[in-house]
């Protein structure tokens, strides 16, 4: 016959072998090694030496998860009407920042795919450069704020549309999307522009203290 | 010498390790060790945390149900302690391996029922030499470009690194080491850093949460952060980690790393510029992947995949050999396994996501399995040959 406290003893012996394994807290030890930095034909992507980038972030924005590789970076921006009224808005828009080498097709192959993507017929797309405002980067770079919310695609169903800063940096183009409700996004555009107003892009970034 | 006829054989004495093993078996905390309630409640405590594990899945994804219930310890309500399924597991296996040094009768006519135990132990052991070592990240790759490192998902570090030319010399500290108190050592820049708060999930504020004050080092203005609770998909979480830099002949300074920054914090430390980042770790191969080309087909007439595949070269001690990996057929090298996982694209190209997979164990489980089966059919076969040959006698 088996006492049971000898059992309890054994369970005792059995648990505590892996216990006191994974009990030894030693120092942090670290890990060392060599990496290459990505390779490619291709600068414009995730991993391959970028401009140094800072910003300053307005109130309520949030940086979003790491996700698209194209992006250097992405944020929630939510309606400043809410935000006023410390509601949360369920509906943030996309902003999203990419830079590409070159003029990344010219300006108005630009405006077009982005005229595309709220379904608005591309020839709307000199309109929307000659109506654009003139932005200028903290680190000096100047560019331009095209605004579609003024625009309605053709079967006026789109409710999406989008505010966006196209800045040539050295050799680069980078790309400020905000994509939003329509409203939203016209409540938000002077938010947008005092952030392109605060990146710091390039050789030219501010260093960081 | 053989006894004379009509003699007795001199009785057989037992050799003195066989005696001190049946001792051991005897004594009555091995024979309470080897109950078979325990491996019974073992087995139960086993269902009962599958089942509920699955059960909390569904609620908090499966990166935080694998923590949970794959830990030692489950904390139920924050008070009660249960075991988690590796305390478990470890119990079986022990009690399996003592069961085998101790009870198991070493007859030849038991030998399946040897390898039958000794399959169940490898797949223990393959089990945790696959929670202890195996390592999933990933590679994205645009067509045309070169990639050495993968990163993980899930798992971060803290990094100090110099750069020169395209290469970085990285010291990191896994995120499992960020705890409260911890000492982070940085001898080649004569510094280290203590650290004061670590969230595994946090929002990051900037300095107008805090009226323009910047109370912290940090890359981004970043001067405030707050916990969150995890994210139910353990990738999406966004850890921060406040700590003070104490550097030789320099002031201490409170530095804030986030994980979602996309630019080091830039310091000078020791005389040399060095970067300082909260990032998903990063694991260099001795190796390297080149796309050339990824090919996707559709269903025709319908924006359905049909396919994915990746035409890439891999670069090894300076021989390149053109290879295809496409859905379940990856590219295995050095211990690395490839899978063609998803695919993105926009308008400078397409990018190709592998699934890269390292696990010493992974062969084991199949070993293993046919162990168990060989050591039942050897089982099977001595009994049967044993019953055949006591049958022709009678």
């Amino acid at each position: 016959m088996i006492k049971p406290i000898s059992t309890v003893f054994s369970l005792c012996a059995l648990v505590s072998l892996p216990a006191i394994m994974t009990a030894c807290n030693a120092e942090p030890e670290p890990r060392r090694y060599r990496e290459i930095v990505t390779l490619g034909e291709n600068s414009n992507l995730q991993g391959n030496p970028r401009a140094a980038m800072t910003w300053s972030l307005p109130q309520g924005w949030t940086v979003q998860p790491e996700g698209d590789p194209m992006r250097l970076t992405g944020f929630w921006a939510p309606d400043p009407e809410l935000v006023a009224k410390g509601e949360a808005d369920p509906k943030p828009a996309d902003v999203s920042i990419v830079q590409l080498e070159g003029d990344a097709g010219g300006l108005e192959a630009n405006v077009t795919r982005w005229l595309g993507q709220i379904k608005v017929q591309g020839s709307f797309a000199q309109q929307a450069i000659a109506e654009a405002v003139p932005v200028t980067f903290a680190s000096g770079q100047k560019g331009i704020v095209v605004d579609f919310t003024g625009f309605l695609s053709g079967d006026l169903t789109q409710t999406e549309s989008i505010v966006g800063a196209i800045v040539t940096v050295g050799e680069t183009t980078v790309f400020v999307k905000a994509m939003g409700g329509r409203e939203r996004l016209q409540r938000l555009k002077p938010q947008l522009i005092r952030f392109c107003e605060s990146l710091s892009v390039g050789a030219d970034a501010k260093e960081t203290p | 010498m053989s006894p004379a006829p009509g003699e007795t054989p001199p009785p057989k004495t037992t050799p003195k390790w066989k005696q001190t093993r049946a001792r051991i078996a005897r004594h009555r905390f091995v024979k309470a060790a080897l109950h078979p309630a325990i491996t019974l409640t073992g087995l139960f405590m086993l269902l009962l945390l599958v089942f509920f594990g699955t059960l909390y899945q569904a609620d908090h994804g499966l990166y935080e149900a694998q923590r949970i219930f794959f830990g030692y310890i489950i904390w139920v309500k924050g008070v009660i302690p249960f075991p988690g399924s590796s305390t478990v597991l470890w119990v079986l296996t022990l009690q399996l391996v003592l069961f085998m040094l101790v009870q198991l009768p070493l007859v030849w006519k038991k030998f399946g029922l040897w390898v039958v135990h000794g399959g169940l132990v490898l797949l223990l052991v393959g089990g945790f030499i696959t929670q202890m070592m195996a390592v999933e990240s990933q590679l994205t790759l645009a067509e045309g470009q070169t990639g050495q490192t993968t990163t993980s998902y899930d798992k971060w570090e803290l990094v100090a690194f110099t750069t020169q030319g395209d290469t970085n010399t990285v010291t990191a500290y896994a995120d499992d080491d960020l705890k409260p108190g911890a000492v982070l050592h940085l001898n080649e820049y004569k510094s280290r850093l203590t650290v004061k708060t670590y969230y595994g999930n946090a929002a990051a504020f900037t300095s107008m949460a805090t009226g323009g004050v910047m109370p912290y080092l940090n890359a981004s203005r970043i001067a405030s952060m707050e916990p969150r609770k995890p994210e139910k998909e353990s990738p999406a979480n966004a850890p921060g980690v406040i700590a003070t830099l104490h550097t030789e002949g320099q002031e201490d300074r409170d530095i804030l790393l986030y994980g979602l920054e996309r630019n080091p914090l830039a310091l000078t430390l020791g005389g040399e510029r060095v970067f300082l980042q909260l990032r998903r770790r990063n694991y260099p191969l001795d190796f390297s992947i080149t796309l050339r080309d990824f090919i996707r087909t559709l269903h025709p007439g319908t924006e359905t995949p049909k396919s994915f595949e990746s035409d890439v070269t891999l670069n090894h001690h300076g021989a390149s050999r053109d290879l295809k990996i496409w859905m379940n057929n990856p590219l295995r090298h050095e211990g690395y396994t490839f899978f063609q996982a998803s695919f993105s694209m926009d308008q400078t190209g397409e990018f190709s996501t592998f699934a890269v997979v390292t696990n010493p164990g992974r062969l084991l489980p199949y070993i293993s399995s046919l162990m168990v089966f060989g050591g039942m059919l050897l089982h099977f076969m001595i009994h049967f040959l044993g019953y055949v040959r006591r049958t022709a006698r009678t």
